[in-house]
């Protein structure tokens, strides 16, 4: 039986990054994904940011099904009310250095793993991995049922939850906030509705984020991104919360397209697509080891998710740990050295690069992100002050700090607040 | 010949003109009387009295009748043969027959051989008569579509009809039509497929096509015990029993009561659907029932979204008072 | 046995309608984003039953399909599933071939491959549900043709097809070389296995144009087809549906059943 340099196991952002790395340099490699085609179990939000798209694929922004660059973010707090919201233009160079863009995945996955194929890969689908070949303790291929496929390395690139890497031994159940439940739709409307809404034109987009009453309050927020002609419109909440409160996610999204702030923005769309996906957002506290003989974790399998609370990373991130791993791989080969002490080259490349620094700066941000205070009480309180604010009552107007005390009052306690602030301060 | 004339490629079953044959002539007579054609009809084996009398009251003008011995049972290359000598005698400018095991079998040979213009499973055939051309509708994408297409003047065309999309024409009694007898059996060089054996399924009572009431079973049903159950609801109402593909493909019921694109096309008074989801490739074959009723537990099918009344429920704690109920009132 | 199969990518037939979406001023449909075309069910079939033909006594496979878009993906999948060898058809001249084109083109492809003894097709293609392309090879290149096959034996250098009809079932006995189609009687059709798909992935699968295969320009293309689409819509078949109910189910059944007694013919 044929055995392959490197198994990649599952096709999204990581391992297609993995997957043409190993390949380019001439290795051997076999890709196994379990939907019937690539991208079809898959869904996210569809922000991309930083260069690392260009690393890998320096053609991409000719290439790629890019919906639109993102030279507009607008940061909304909610109440079932009201909407208080930032909104940031930036007009600093042209789509051609935008370092964000959005994308849709259906597309996205289906022209990165062409080009893994292009580049020699073998691609599987409709294969779903269940458990590994082991020779001793180490990793020697997979299998699926009962067909065998024989590898020097394992890469798991198997998203949110991976089962694999508990069977590899490599994680422990995870805690309950560990994970966050994100649902979407794909709302089709006409490019033209689209760019008179949300004041852009051509390719420029917008990412919208919302923290407040549209997840009723539990951690978590909600999201428009414009494509080319449909929204993208979702929301993220923590599924121990869902669960707590007897909460659908379902039901979530159906009110935030409700809010009086968002209904007009998607006003005679019509719904072509529902998803839901998982998303682990403890970062490094939630880590699995990251190799071990004849296996290497990348992605949201390794929990490489930066939610810093507004905007959520990922698909960037594993991109990189993918490159990381293709390369590592690269080097074991070049030595025919498979052990953990080889694959150990790994974690280096990633604590040298934006991943590991990135998550490390911001590894309290999980923790803070699940202080209540954050979705319910500090959008009550901005939307009230600001009613207050440009509340004209006929009477005489009060002076801008009265209208906060009064707005803060019951409501929150101005220690609560200092300690928040300074948490953040540190967390985000 | 010279006058222009449309062809009918007709069935006979049991010595008698078919369902569909009566529809073909229905909708031959209305082009003919647009186009100014004679409507012909060619049928093969043997044919009683009546069904003869039957072809000329519903509207057939001139009757080939094919009576040799070559023709006695259904074979595609030999009734191929048939109807591409008639097309070269009598140049027809339209041949229909119906989308049954005879029409999908043979139009597209007989097109290839004549260089005719094709087009199956049509739902309508009309005549513009501004640029002298017929235009075809018929569904595709599993009934997802209706495509409509035009066809090139003055060559013939071949078209193969989905039972119940045209209307029988009304008798009259008494109308007379030629006979023409083509006595020449095929030409045994063009006889490549010989039948050897063929098994006729009886159906007890009510053809499906021809049922008032249809009630029909889905996967839902979720086992063939669940057929006995709506059975007893069909024999309680006077109507069959039908189903989707589901069914059929778990060997819970027989295809031949498959109904739906590629199963029988019905249009009952009366369609009662019970655990089916409502694909489009079942719904092309029963939307045009009059009056459709849909049990299912999802309130969400899409069945509903063509029923006329809908009842959400688990059929297991519905259909049994459904009989009860129906059992009384006939009391 | 040299056995050749034909093949055709269609939109997923098992897509729910609201991804069914056409273009009502190019009558197109327009396939939901990042969905492949597969290989039409029915064809699946037809590599099913070359591939138990096969099983049973030996011989070679190989595949055509004409297209351009998935046509490899489908092409894979069937050399996944244990074909020996497949061909591409894919030129500008052949796109938009009506039926008759389609047609023309597989037929000179088999004269081209020179030889063969059996030719299966689906019994319609899951996309126009025409169900017209096998029969028209078999006419172009005057060999006997069964269509809608239930099974498939083959005694002899005799084949023995059954098929389901109207009323029963029907068998045939035909000579070789001949051509079949399938339907979906047929039964099961193997799922590829991971080595099976990575031996095919490895396969070289030749691209052929007009010229490799000497087709006539006349009859192959949008400007060859016959009769020609002019529009194309999604029908509107909805009905106001009234809701029965009731405090229980007995009730709502029992309310049911007036309603339907009501409009019982
Ligand atoms: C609602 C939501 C919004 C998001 N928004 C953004 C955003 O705007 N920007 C951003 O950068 N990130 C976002 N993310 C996160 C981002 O989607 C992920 O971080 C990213 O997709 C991780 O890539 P991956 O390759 O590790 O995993 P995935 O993309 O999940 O890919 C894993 C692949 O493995 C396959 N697979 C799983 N198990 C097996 C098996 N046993 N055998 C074979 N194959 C298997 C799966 O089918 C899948 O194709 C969002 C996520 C969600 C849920
Ligand atoms: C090329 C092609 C041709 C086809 N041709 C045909 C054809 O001719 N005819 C045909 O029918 N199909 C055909 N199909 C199949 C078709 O696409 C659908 O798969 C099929 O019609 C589904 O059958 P169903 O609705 O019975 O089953 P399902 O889709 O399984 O639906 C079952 C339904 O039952 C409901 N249900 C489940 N349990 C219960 C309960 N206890 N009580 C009440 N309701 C319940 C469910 O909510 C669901 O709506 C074809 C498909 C293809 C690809
Ligand atoms: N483009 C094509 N390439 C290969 N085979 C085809 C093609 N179109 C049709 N066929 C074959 O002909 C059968 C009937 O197709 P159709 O007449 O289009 O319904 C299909 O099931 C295929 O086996």
């Amino acid at each position: 039986m044929e055995k392959f340099d490197a198994i990649v196991v599952g096709a999204g952002p990581a391992g297609c990054a993995a997957a043409y790395t190993m390949a380019k340099a001439g290795l051997t490699v076999l890709v196994l994904e379990r939907g019937k085609y690539t991208g079809a179990k898959n869904m996210w939000g569809g922000a991309f940011f930083g260069p690392v798209m260009g690393e890998i694929f320096p053609e991409f922004r000719k290439e790629a099904p890019v919906e639109r660059f993102i030279n507009r973010h607008i940061i909304s707090f909610m109440t079932k009310e009201d909407c208080l919201s930032i909104d940031f233009k930036s007009y600093h160079g042209d789509e051609g250095s935008s370092p964000g863009f959005i994308m849709l995945r259906a597309k996205f996955d289906r022209w990165m793993s062409t080009k893994v194929e292009q580049a020699g890969a073998i691609l599987a689908t409709g294969l779903e991995v269940t458990d590994f070949i082991f020779d001793g303790s180490r990793v020697a291929g997979v299998k699926v049922g009962t067909e065998e496929f024989p590898g020097n390395v394992v890469i798991l690139t198997d998203g949110a939850n991976s089962l694999l890497a508990k069977k590899a031994g490599l994680r422990d159940d995870y805690k309950a906030p560990d994970l966050k439940q994100g649902v979407k739709e794909i709302i089709k409307l006409p490019r033209e509705v689209i760019e008179d809404r949300f004041g852009v034109s051509g390719s420029e987009g917008v990412v919208m984020e919302f923290v407040g009453a549209c997840t009723k309050g539990l951690p978590g927020g909600g999201f428009i991104y414009t494509n080319q002609e449909s929204l993208s419109v979702g929301v993220v909440v923590q599924l121990s919360a869902l669960l707590e409160n007897n909460v659908k996610a379902s039901d979530l999204i159906e009110d935030f397209k409700e809010h009086p702030s968002v209904r007009p923005l998607i006003r005679n769309g019509e719904t072509v697509e529902y998803s839901a996906h998982l998303i682990p957002v403890s970062g490094v506290a939630m880590m699995p080891r990251l190799y071990s003989g004849g296996i290497l974790v990348a992605g949201d399998a390794a929990a490489m998710v930066l939610g810093t609370g507004l905007i959520l990373e990922g698909a960037n991130l594993a991109m990189a740990a993918g490159i990381a791993a293709g390369n590592t791989v690269i080097g074991a080969k070049a030595l025919n050295d498979f052990s953990a002490l080889a694959l150990s080259q790994y974690e280096s490349l990633l604590k040298e690069s934006f991943v590991m620094k990135d998550l490390q700066t911001f590894r309290r941000a999980p923790h803070f992100l699940e202080n209540p205070r954050i979705y319910n009480d500090y959008p009550e309180w901005t939307c009230a002050m600001m009613r207050g604010i440009f509340n004209s009552t006929g009477k005489a107007r009060r002076n801008i700090l009265e209208v906060v005390k009064e707005s803060m009052k019951g409501k929150i306690g101005l220690m609560q607040l200092v300690g928040d602030t300074l948490k953040a301060r540190k967390a985000i | 010949m010279t006058t222009k004339n449309i062809l009918v490629f007709g069935e006979v079953e049991k010595g008698r003109l078919a369902p569909i044959t009566k529809e073909l002539l229905g909708g031959a007579r209305r082009l003919s009387d647009q186009v100014g054609a004679g409507v012909n009809l060619l049928v093969a084996g043997a044919l009683s009295g009546e069904s003869l009398q039957d072809a000329a009251e519903f509207g057939t003008d001139i009757i080939y009748h094919a009576t040799d011995p070559g023709y006695g049972e259904f074979s595609s290359d030999a009734y191929s043969f048939l109807a591409v000598e008639l097309c070269k005698k009598i140049d027809p400018v339209l041949c229909l027959m119906g989308q049954t095991d005879l029409g999908r079998d043979i139009a597209p040979r007989i097109a290839a051989r004549l260089g005719a213009g094709l087009c199956m499973d049509c739902v309508e055939v009309r005549f513009d008569p501004a640029q002298n051309i017929f235009v075809q509708t018929r569904p595709a994408f599993g009934g997802k579509a209706l495509a409509e297409f035009s066809s090139p003047a003055g060559k013939l065309q071949v078209n193969t009809i989905r039972a119940k999309s045209m209307e029988p024409a009304a008798t009259q009694a008494g109308r007379k039509s030629e006979l023409m007898e083509i006595k020449e059996g095929p030409d045994p060089s063009a006889i490549k497929t010989k039948l050897v054996s063929v098994k006729v399924l009886e159906t007890d009572g009510i053809k499906l096509e021809e049922a008032k009431i249809i009630v029909a079973g889905g996967g839902g049903l979720g086992s063939a015990e669940g057929f006995t159950i709506i059975k007893e609801l069909a024999d309680a109402l006077g109507g069959v029993i039908g189903a989707t593909r589901v069914p059929v493909d778990e060997n819970w019921v027989p295809l031949s009561i498959e109904i739906g694109q590629t199963g029988k096309i019905v249009s009952p008074d009366l369609y009662i659907a019970i655990g089916i989801s409502g694909a489009a490739q079942h719904i092309t074959g029963m939307v045009s029932s009059k009056k459709i009723v849909a049990i299912n537990k999802d309130p969400d099918a899409n069945i509903f979204k063509i029923s006329d009344l809908g009842l959400v429920a688990d059929y297991k704690t519905v259909v049994p008072v459904l009989i009860e109920k129906i059992k009384e009132s006939a009391r | 046995m040299e056995i050749i199969v034909c093949i055709k990518p269609v939109l997923d037939p098992d897509l729910p309608p609201a991804k069914f979406t056409v273009d009502g001023k190019k009558n197109e449909v327009i396939p939901p984003e990042g969905v492949p075309f597969v290989m039409s069910p029915y064809d699946a079939l037809a590599v099913e039953a070359a591939l138990r033909i096969k099983e049973a006594q030996g011989g070679k496979i190989t595949v055509l399909t004409q297209g351009t878009k998935y046509a490899e993906e489908i092409m894979r999948k069937a050399l996944a599933m244990g074909a020996d060898e497949g061909v591409i058809l894919s030129d500008p001249a052949f796109e938009d071939s009506d039926g008759f084109g389609t047609a023309h083109v597989l037929a000179q492809t088999v004269k081209k491959i020179g030889k063969f003894d059996l030719i299966l097709c689906g019994r319609q293609a899951a996309d126009w549900d025409a169900g017209v392309v096998g029969s028209l090879i078999a006419e172009y290149l005057n060999i006997p043709v069964v269509i809608r096959a239930k099974s498939i034996e083959v005694l002899d250098g005799v084949l023995k097809i059954e098929r389901i009809s109207t009323n029963g079932s029907e068998v045939f006995e035909l000579g070789l070389p001949a051509l079949v189609t399938l339907s979906s009687e047929m039964g099961q059709v193997r799922i590829p296995s991971g080595w099976g798909i990575i031996s095919a992935a490895k396969k070289q699968v030749p691209k052929w144009g007009a010229t490799d295969i000497g087709t006539d320009p006349s009859q192959t293309g949008a400007a060859a087809a016959v009769n020609r689409l002019v529009k194309l819509y999604v029908p509107v078949y909805e009905r106001k549906c009234e809701m029965v109910t009731g405090k229980d189910p007995a009730e709502a059944a029992a309310r049911l059943t007036e309603k339907i007694l009501a409009i019982k013919p």
